[in-house]
Parts: C-alpha cells; structure tokens; sequence
C-alpha cells in the first residue's frame, strides 16, 4: 500500500550547539518500510527518534530532503496541484492535541461538510446524512455536529478528527500520538474504535505513539525508532516477547506495570 | 520541530485543569457575551444612535446664533450650556459627535480589512510575500502619526480630506502586524496543518479557517483604534488644520471654548467629559471581549 | 503515628453562592516513609488534594473544609511565616512541568544555590559546593557544567532531576509528586522514578505520588487511593487493589490500562460522557452516569468510604462482580 524508501529529513540548527559536530539535526535518517493493506502499523520510539517528523514527512507537512514514498504508484512526495489534491484525499492523519485539532470557529457538521465538498465525496447523498454517517462511525451522537469542540471533551473531539479525516475516504491513516493526550478509559475506547475502522473500512494505518503498551493493543507490525533510524521492526506480539535490539529492550523494560509485582524499583517489595 | 520535541510536551494536555476553570463550567452558555461587553455595548450604541438621530433629536439648530444668550450656563434648555455665540453646546456635540463619527468608522473600519488580509497572507505564505508587506508596513508605522498627518494636510489642504488620506495610509499597518502575528501563532496549530492535510488550498486555509479567528483580535483593537482615531481627529480639528470652524466638531468646539474656560468652563469641559464617556462604553467592549477570550482559552 | 492526615478537605471554585465543588470529603494518611499513590484521571482532582497539602490553592480555588495535618503541623491554621518555613523544610513538591517552575533567565546553579542560601543560611560558598554536589546526586552529568547552563538546555529529565535537588534541598520528611514523569518519554521517565525511589530510601521521606498512570503508582506505591470526581472511591494496599478491584470505577481505570502482551483485551465496558465536570455537589454517586452497574439507589449515594478489611476502603456499597 505505503512504501516509503530512504527518507531523510533533517533540520539546521541555529546559534551555537558548543559541539564540534555539523550544525544539523538528522531527525530522519535513512528511513525505509512498507505498510500492507488492512495493516495497522505501530511507529514506536521516544522523544527525539524521529517518529513523529517520519509521519510528517509522509504526509507532507514536512519537506523531506530525499527518499521516496510512494502510494500504490503514486509519487507522494513529488505530486503537485491536482494530483496533489487526490493524494490528500487517500492519506489523512489525526493529531495528537485534541485541544488544538479542530478549529473552535466551525461547528463540527460544518468541518466535516467541508471536508466531503473539497473531497467531492458526496457521490449524490446529502451533505447532512453524510455528516450523519461519519459521526455514526465514529460513534458519537447525531446532535454533535451542531456542537462546537469547545463544547465538547477531549474524547469526543479525537473521535472528531477521526471522523474529519474519515471523511476524504482515505486509503491510509497516520495517527500521530492520536490518543496519548487522553485519559486512560477514553484512550481504551478509541483504540477499540481504531481496530473497528480497520476492520470496516480496510483502512492501513500508521499508528505513532510513544508507549509500547498502546502499540501493543493495536498495532499488527511495530518499527522501533532511535535516533532517526529503524533499528528493529517485526510482528507485534513476537517483538515484545522476544525483542533483538537492544533499545526496543530498554523501551519494554522501561514499562511500568500495573501489576506491582513486576516492578523495576528495586526494594522490600519485590518477589 | 515538533518532530524532536513531540512526545512529551503535549501529554500534558489530559491533566491540564481544564474542567477546573469556572469559566467552562458555563459551558451551557456558550455564546453569552459578559456583561461588560454587554454595557459597554450599550454605552456607545446609545451614543452613536444619539449621534444619528442627531437632526431629529437636538433641541436647537447647533448653527443658530443667539447673541442674547451667550454663554449660559448649563440649565433645562441648554444642556450643555451655551457658546459665545449663543449656540446650544449640547446641539453642537450631537452633531459634532455625528460627523466625527462617520468620517471614524470609514476611517477605522476600511483599513481593517484590508490591514487583516494582507497580515493573514504574510503570516501565512513567509518568504518574500511577508518580507515585502511587513516591511512597507513597518515603515508606516515608523512615521509619527501626527507629523505624517500634518504632512499629508501640508498637501492636500486643511480640512477633512488630509486627515482621512493620512490616517487610511498608515492605519491598515497596525491591523496588517497583528493579523500576521497571530497568523504565525495559528499557523502551527494542528487544525492549520490539518487543513494542509486535508488538501485545502491556501485561500481556503487563510479565508476559511485562519480568517475568522483573527477578526476577534482585530476587532478588539479597533474599539481602541476608534478611540484613537476619534482624539486624533479632535486633535487635528483642535489645532485647525481638520475640520473647518464653523462646522461643529468635538476638536473645534473644545478649541472654540478654551478662550473661556474661566467663565465658560462648560463650553471646553463638558464635551470632553462626552468624548471620555463614549471612551469608556469603547473600552468595556474591547476589555470584555479580550478577556472572554483568554477565560475560553483555559485562562 | 501518621506524618500526613489529612481530614474531610473539600476545594471549591465559582462564587459562594454557585459553587463548582472540585475536591469533597477527602480523608488521606501518610505515616512515615510510606509512598502513597494517588491515582485518577483528568478533572478527578487529585493535583488540587496534592496542593492542598502545601496550601497552594490560589484564587479563585478555595479550601472550604478539612484538617491537613503534617508532622503535628496544623497546615491550614500556620501564619505566613509558618507556612514559608513549613515549606522550606518539611514538604517539598515537584510537578510535571520542570519549565514553570524553573526561572528560564537565571542559570540552574543560581537557582539551586539561592533556594540553599536563604532557605537553609549556608553561605555563597557551601551554597555553591552544596548545589554542585545535589546535581551530581540527582544524576546529572558533568554538574559543574550543568551549573551553569540556562533551563532550556536542559532537557525535560535533566530538569526533572534539578527539580528533585531543589525540591529535597531542605531535607523534606514528605515530597508530593505531582505527576512527574507524564511530560518524559518511557526511558527518562524509568530513570526518574528509581531515582524518586533511591532519594526517597536515603532520605527516609515519605512520598505522594500523583498520577493518572497506574502502571507508574503501581511502581512506586506502597497504598493507592482512587480518585473520581473530587471524591476517594477505593483506598488499600497496591497490590490487593491490582488483584481485586472493588468500585467499579477502579475496575474501569485497570480495564483500560494499556499492556505489554498484547493478548485478548477485555472490551471495556462503561458508557460515554466526559471524565467529569465541575459543578455543584450532588447527592448521587459520582460515577453513576458511566457505572454499568448503576442503579435506583445511586442516586441518592452518600459516596462515603466503608472498610472491607483493616486496609482496604470503597465508596461503593454493593457488591459488585467482575462483568466479562
């Protein structure tokens, strides 16, 4: 579905690093994987591994300074006016601050009306059963969308952005954190969401997050990021158990688990 | 470079207090303006609905020389008093007030506008677009108002017209810097991005999306620009060089009664106090409206 | 004898009149050298009960019942002079975000060693050795280095452990720890947390930590307390309250923690509506609207804590199953 081949994206840094090294941030470094159709996959790594720059790239946000990404056989990076346009229409993302995602001016129907009209989505039906079905989709009442987000908690609005990005139809989903700024029952419910979508709508996914365990409930395939490289991809479930790499193992050991008896403090407590 | 700093910063969000702030907790509200806004609301629109009625409401023609009756003080019959002349001060302020304020607003309100577009689209596009508007906007901001104002009169001549070519030359900067200020905070704001994202094209981004939340900060200003307007406009007519005696004008009637303030204070004072008022009902809705925004915002 | 009790602590906001009750009833103990957890999410209260204790509740928040006793300290009744030394040298905090508490214009030395210098008299040079060898406790490296260096040069773990050093300078007997490590990624925040731990054992100081993160409380605790809509739902021993999870809040809030081994996850259970609101105070149970077991009575629920054995508290008066 999604290649993306030797992407490297890097930023200039200004004033004086005090190091001897170039005066450049390599927040992506040579980065190349395959997303499958129907396949979630997890973008795992921490702060400063390049993960969320990654998707940025992909969906252009970003420049990136070389590599590919293709679509099916589309160049998505190098696509232009109109075929930009389409492009924009199959891979959407959702970001991370609900706060910040919508725009506090329009009502959430309006949002997503837009969004079918540019898209020419409409296919005939009625902008207002369109919107009627995205909401439904996303499992949020038909009287949201004459809500405005500020009205709204930080759940209902992910499930918002969802449904705005669901409304161009897309092909392929980037999520980028998209549920790490919610509370843990809500985050629940919209990876439950997330793997209905997928099984639904055949959607491919791109899931970024920095917590294992939430790539863990939803993710088919993780790619582990360090330093702008993928230093360990494989099948959910096998990695976790049996990782290779010696920071996707620090990443796991570094879980804090509810149960109290697989603690990392060493202490009295541990049995 | 979000991409660097992305992970933690924003987890932050979920314990943010705010369902703690009282002011959400009107969340059934919505849409309900505070009652400052709501005074001072009042305030002007009372004056500026005195200002239009003007011909109809004032209790004598503010032209009428009356040489019997001069300098009165303020009693049942004269409001305000009256002038040397014997005109009724307070006929003289309505209609004063109501070409002062619509040469204002025309002055006030068509550089807003244009000052907000060219703002959002420097803010937005960067690159040279921005270098260019911003810098020739700079450079209008960097004259002193009254001396570019006294300039442009130099010119074109006293009265009316240098003052509105003056102001209109220089005002669009101050609404063009802040529209572009809070482009650029705007810009990177996810549901910016998202309209990349989502394909639209730039002019849907700017009109669409970045527009309508701009025009509160713009507008918010204004109440201030009016104000400033208003003054300056007094101002310019106060030193002669704007409107012409004997059209009646706040400026020229403060000026007109100054020769008298020992024995005619009312002439110079009493319009003023009218010009601070209307001030005051201006301010109330610009303060309201400002801070209604930042309680909304999570305060 | 506990170090901290603190009794019936009730936080409002809004007017007299209309009152937003953010934090009601809350009783809490602490002995000495325990860790206590204090985990709920967003709008649940527990960073108010947190500042409470150090009575850092600003206007328009007010305390508008309650105890807080530390060490046989009145909190609540101390005088401003008090209240400063109590602050100095009995309880410190440290909070999410490093940065505001942090004065970005003056280097993190001056800081550290300013706090050394008024709050404990040593003077400019102790003060500056002292400072030098706190960084180097906490884990910095190169402090000498770091002494110097501005906050925002820092990055969000190295200003986490400058944090901990000011905050445990004055020997506190209770640290409240207010969240964190939520703003770090997963290996600073487990390189903070055994740090947390080792200072905590070295210091012999008691600790609450603040959290929505379970895993994180489960870590580091000792007790947990349960937090839902400015009321306590369930309190006891961490361990009982992972393997036995009373109120049904506290099974939701474990339900939706996120693992590692992906195995079959419950489809979690509860209806929609967001976390919780501020408003007036109310006769029902605070979870009635999401609890799945919810019925006629919870609506006029007292939501006060009754005891299931000597350690473990719930607000919940039915015995309710594990629904699968």
């Amino acid at each position: 579905m999604l290649r993306v081949e030797n992407l490297t994206k890097t930023f200039p840094i200004r004033g004086d690093t005090g190091r001897d090294g170039p005066d450049v941030l390599v927040a992506v470094d040579d980065v190349s994987f395959d997303l499958h159709d129907g396949e979630i996959l997890g973008l795992a790594g921490g702060s400063g591994s390049g993960k969320t720059t990654l998707a940025r790239c992909i969906v252009r946000l970003e420049q990136s300074d070389s590599g590919r990404v293709t679509l099916g056989d589309v160049n998505v990076l190098a696509a232009r006016g109109r075929e930009r346009r389409a492009l924009h229409r199959r891979i959407q993302m959702v970001f991370q601050d609900p706060y910040a995602s919508l725009n506090p001016r329009l009502t959430v129907g309006t949002a997503l009306a837009e969004v079918a009209t540019v898209h020419d989505r409409l296919d005939g039906a009625d902008v207002d059963s369109y919107v009627r079905r995205l909401l439904d989709r996303v499992r949020l009442a038909p009287g949201i969308a004459d809500r405005r987000p500020r009205e709204l908690s930080g759940g209902q609005r992910q499930r918002v952005a969802i449904a705005r990005a669901l409304a161009a139809a897309p092909d392929v989903l980037i999520a980028d954190e998209a549920v790490s700024a919610l509370d843990v029952s809500v985050q629940a419910q919209l990876l439950d969401l997330f793997l209905e979508l997928r099984a639904d709508a055949g959607l491919s996914m791109v899931f970024v997050g920095h917590q294992l365990a939430v790539l863990a409930a939803v993710a088919d395939r993780v790619a582990v990021m360090q330093n702008g490289r993928i230093v360990e991809t494989g099948e959910t479930a096998a990695m976790f158990r049996d990782p290779h790499h010696e920071y996707t193992r620090a990443l796991l050991d570094a879980h804090p688990h509810a149960d109290p008896r697989r603690r990392f403090a060493i202490g009295p407590d541990t049995e | 470079m979000s991409g660097v700093m992305g992970t933690g910063s924003v987890s932050a969000v979920s314990d943010v207090p705010v369902d703690v702030n009282p002011g959400r907790a009107a969340r059934t509200g919505g849409r309900r303006l505070p009652t400052s806004v709501l005074v001072g609301a009042a305030i002007v629109g009372l004056m500026a609905l005195a200002a239009v009625l003007a011909p109809w409401i004032a209790p004598h023609d503010p032209n009428a020389l009356d040489f019997s009756a001069q300098l009165r003080p303020p009693s049942w019959s004269n409001w305000m008093g009256t002038d040397e002349n014997g005109r009724d001060v307070f006929s003289r302020v309505l209609f004063g007030f109501r070409l002062d304020l619509a040469v204002v607003a025309l002055i006030t309100y068509l550089p807003l506008p244009v000052g907000l577009l060219l703002g959002a689209v420097a803010g937005y596009f960067g690159g040279w677009t921005e270098t260019i508007i911003a810098r020739i906007g700079d450079v209008m901001l960097s004259f002193p108002f009254m001396v570019l104002v006294i300039a442009i009169v130099g010119l074109v001549g006293p009265g009316l017209k240098g003052v509105m070519v003056g102001v209109l030359v220089v005002s669009w900067a101050f609404y063009a810097r802040l529209a572009r200020a809070d482009m650029l905070v705007i810009k990177e704001l996810p549901y910016m991005e998202a309209c990349t994202v989502l394909g639209y094209s730039a002019p849907r981004a700017i009109f669409r999306h970045a527009i309508p939340n701009l025009v509160r900060n713009c507008f918010v200003f204004s109440t201030i620009d009016v104000m400033g307007n208003l003054l300056l406009l007094a101002s310019v007519s106060y030193i002669g060089l704007g409107v012409q005696p004997p059209t009646a004008e706040l400026g020229t009637i403060i000026a007109g009664g100054q020769p008298f303030l020992l024995n005619g204070w009312w002439v110079a004072t009493l319009p003023g106090l009218f010009l601070v008022l209307f001030g005051v009902g201006l301010g109330l809705i610009g303060e309201g409206l400002s801070d209604q925004q930042h309680r909304r915002s999570g305060g | 004898m506990s170090l901290l009790t603190v009794r019936d602590l009730s936080i409002e906001f809004g007017t007299e009149r209309a009152p937003l009750v953010a934090v009601h009833g809350v009783d809490l103990t602490i002995d000495e050298g325990e860790v206590l957890g204090l985990v709920g999410e967003s709008g649940s209260g527990k960073s108010l009960t947190s500042r409470a204790i150090m009575r850092l509740i600003a206007h328009p928040g007010r305390i508008t019942s309650g105890d807080i006793d530390v060490g046989g300290q009145r909190v609540l009744e101390l005088s401003r002079r008090e209240l400063r030394e109590f602050r100095r040298s009995d309880v410190g905090m440290i909070v999410q975000d490093p940065s505001s508490s942090l004065n970005p214009v003056f280097r993190i030395g001056a800081q550290l060693s300013s706090t050394l210098r008024t709050n404990l008299g040593h003077d400019r040079s102790t003060a500056r050795a002292l400072a030098v060898e706190m960084l180097d406790r906490v884990g910095i490296p190169r402090p000498d280095h770091v002494y110097l260096a501005y906050p925002h040069e820092l990055s969000g773990g190295m200003r986490q452990r400058v944090m901990i050093a000011l905050a445990t300078a004055g020997h506190p007997r209770l640290l409240l720890a207010d969240e964190p490590t939520t703003a770090l990624d997963v290996l600073t925040q487990k390189q903070i947390l055994l740090l947390l731990d080792e200072m905590r054992r070295e210091r012999e100081m008691a600790m609450l930590l603040v959290s929505h993160d379970f895993g994180v409380i489960a870590q580091m605790c000792d007790r947990v307390a349960v937090m839902y809509g400015g009321r306590i739902v369930e309190t006891g021993p961490v361990r009982d309250i992972y393997d036995d999870p009373q109120h049904p809040y506290t099974r939701l809030l474990l339900r939706s923690v996120p693992e590692l081994d992906p195995g079959v996850r419950a489809r979690v259970d509860q209806h929609d509506g967001p976390s919780s609101e501020l408003g007036p105070l109310r006769e029902a149970c605070v979870f009635v609207d999401r609890c799945p077991h919810a019925r006629a009575e919870c609506a006029s629920h007292s939501m006060e804590l009754r005891w299931i054995d000597d350690r473990r508290q719930t607000a919940c008066p039915f015995e309710t199953t594990v629904a699968q």
